[in-house]
């Protein structure tokens, strides 16, 4: 039971990039303002790449602990 | 010495110092089929990961991504989000694969197909769809090869002969190491690449515009329609291309046999959480593209973008430097692409088709068809030359047709070898006749994802009609069992 709930956690945190990218990123598609020197669609599809990153290792934490 | 000799030079010493690696690498294998193409499945998360990395960073990363930007901008950035989509998915799929593979002792993805559907039949199909489907995988490799050392030669090479010597030295990979060779050499170019991508040509933009701001800045002004999705390659394109691209990867045949080499779950699910960032090294390439798009150059051969960005800022001589990088990258993914399909056509067509062949006929037959595709994807490269990145979507469509079958199949009993081949059927059928005789990117969205689209549909409606297939009871048990 206990083990299904993790895996449940990690699967929702896995499924974030994909709103992040498939249902969020539309919205920032126009050439201004530019955010860090990038068009919106550029910066924000670049730091989910870091975002993404960062919810597998939560994924990875909460399946394994760490460990 | 003169600077297209010094430029050379530099490219093929590095060539033959990741060669060495890979031969000493490559000596103590014994030369069993499964030693030859998974290592033994005794691979570690540091070369694991390096492994993958620079079979997934190629010539489609390292100058597609950059001839792309150069010529559409904004479109690219679908290039950033697959990545991200994809290991998103694998974290979670890859594990799936490497259980099967260890259980059942699969040595390719065909195999998977064959035992959990109980049909050699499908096996044989769906290496088929394999082979045929990395071959433009191949051809953008030595596309992106013969560039380089069309460039790197400063134009002295012609890029067919350019093509040529490259497929020589992806041969000489391939033949002397097998993929624990290829490992070690890409554990070279994974780190080299890293640092060529952030030391060279990050700073492209702030030589010639002094900055990313700057940048963007100019082409604000000279080209705004490269800063946001419009069609023909507008919103529905990139959605479509990522999603097609996020699901296919782990498809890829080439990558089912790194996947059964790894030791555990553990190192492949880390590898996974730490692939993104990876990712990171397709900005500063599409950075360069953007530059050459933004200084008004205009380039014969699009895909050259990224290396004419280093002629535009840097002394003739770094081109060498960029060139040995891009040279390992391709060179790298093409041995280890062509030696999935060689795998597949030994393993999964030669040995269903004579049951009694030997291990070593079959390394033999496996090195064969090394040479075969190696000169088909080339005829193809030097007679149907195209865009690296819409030679990586063609390659996608196909693939990703095996989603239902490689991934549902997976999870779902009702899944059989009649619904997994008719829904392949569909989805083939619907990518030929779009790519071929009708609209191609029907309503802006990519012809593969049509395909998958109607795959989905016939296999849905077929598993609706069965019962559970016998076949996956035994699957599951077999999983659970491990």
């Amino acid at each position: 039971m206990r083990n299904k709930k993790r895996d449940f956690i990690a699967i929702i945190l896995g499924s974030i990039p994909w709103i992040a990218y498939v249902i969020v990123s539309p919205f920032f598609n126009k050439p201004k303002p530019l955010i860090a020197g990038m068009p919106p669609l550029m910066f924000w599809d670049t730091i989910w790449m870091a975002l993404t990153s960062f919810c597998l290792f939560l994924a990875y934490i909460v399946e394994f602990g760490g460990r | 010495m003169n600077e297209t000799a010094l430029s050379l030079s530099i490219i093929f010493t590095w060539i033959g110092l990741t060669l060495v690696v890979g031969i000493l690498a490559g000596i103590k294998r014994k030369f069993s089929l499964e030693g030859y193409l998974v290592s033994g499945r005794a691979l570690g998360a540091l070369l694991l990961y390096t492994l993958m990395a620079a079979e997934i960073y190629s010539a489609y990363a390292f100058l597609g991504v950059a001839g792309w930007a150069y010529s559409y901008g904004m479109p690219i950035m679908y290039a950033l989000a697959y990545g991200s989509l994809a290991y998103a998915f694998g974290y979670f799929y890859a594990k799936y694969i490497w259980k099967a593979g260890k259980k059942f002792g699969y040595v390719t993805q065909a195999d998977y197909f064959m035992h959990r559907f109980n049909s050699k039949a499908l096996a044989v199909f769906t290496a088929l769809i394999g082979i045929v489907f990395i071959i433009p995988y191949v051809q953008l490799q030595l596309q992106g090869l013969g560039y380089i050392l069309h460039v790197g030669s400063l134009n002295t090479l012609s890029i067919n002969l350019g093509m040529a010597i490259a497929l020589i030295v992806v041969l000489i990979y391939v033949y002397t190491s097998g993929l624990r060779g290829i490992a070690w050499t890409n554990f070279l170019q994974g780190i080299f690449m890293f640092i060529i991508a952030w030391g060279v040509v990050f700073a492209i933009p702030f030589l010639k515009f002094g900055g990313i701001g700057p940048l963007f800045r100019r082409l604000l002004e000279t080209k705004p329609q490269m800063l946001y999705l419009h069609p023909p390659l507008g919103m529905s394109w990139y959605l479509s291309t990522m999603i097609l691209s996020g699901l296919g990867f782990f498809i890829w045949p080439h990558l089912w046999p790194s996947i059964f080499g790894a030791k555990d779950i553990k190192p492949l699910k880390k590898t996974y959480v730490v692939l993104p960032l990876y990712s990171f090294f397709m900005l500063p390439v599409i950075l360069a593209g953007l530059t050459v798009a933004a200084a008004g150059l205009k380039l014969s051969v699009p895909d050259e973008a990224i290396l004419k960005a280093v002629e535009l800022v840097y002394p003739k001589w770094v081109l060498g430097v960029v060139g040995a990088a891009g040279f390992a990258a391709a060179a790298s993914t093409a041995s280890a692409i062509i030696l999935a399909a060689a795998g597949l056509t030994a393993s999964n067509i030669y040995r269903i088709a004579k049951p009694s062949a030997s291990d070593k006929e079959l390394v033999l037959v496996s090195r064969l068809f090394v040479v075969f595709y190696a000169l088909l994807a080339l005829s193809l490269a030097i007679v149907a030359r195209g865009r690296l990145v819409a030679l990586l979507l063609l390659g996608y469509s196909g693939i990703t047709q095996m989603f239902p079958g490689a991934v549902l199949g997976m999870f779902w009993k009702r899944i059989n070898k009649w619904n997994t081949t008719a829904g392949l059927i569909a989805g083939l059928v619907t990518i030929i006749y779009l790519k071929f005789f009708g609209p191609g990117n029907y309503l802006g969205i990519h012809f593969g994802l049509w395909g998958l689209i109607v795959n989905f549909i016939v296999v849905l409606i077929g598993a609706a009609f069965v019962k559970g297939d016998r076949n996956f009871e035994e699957f599951k048990k077999g999983l659970e069992e491990l």
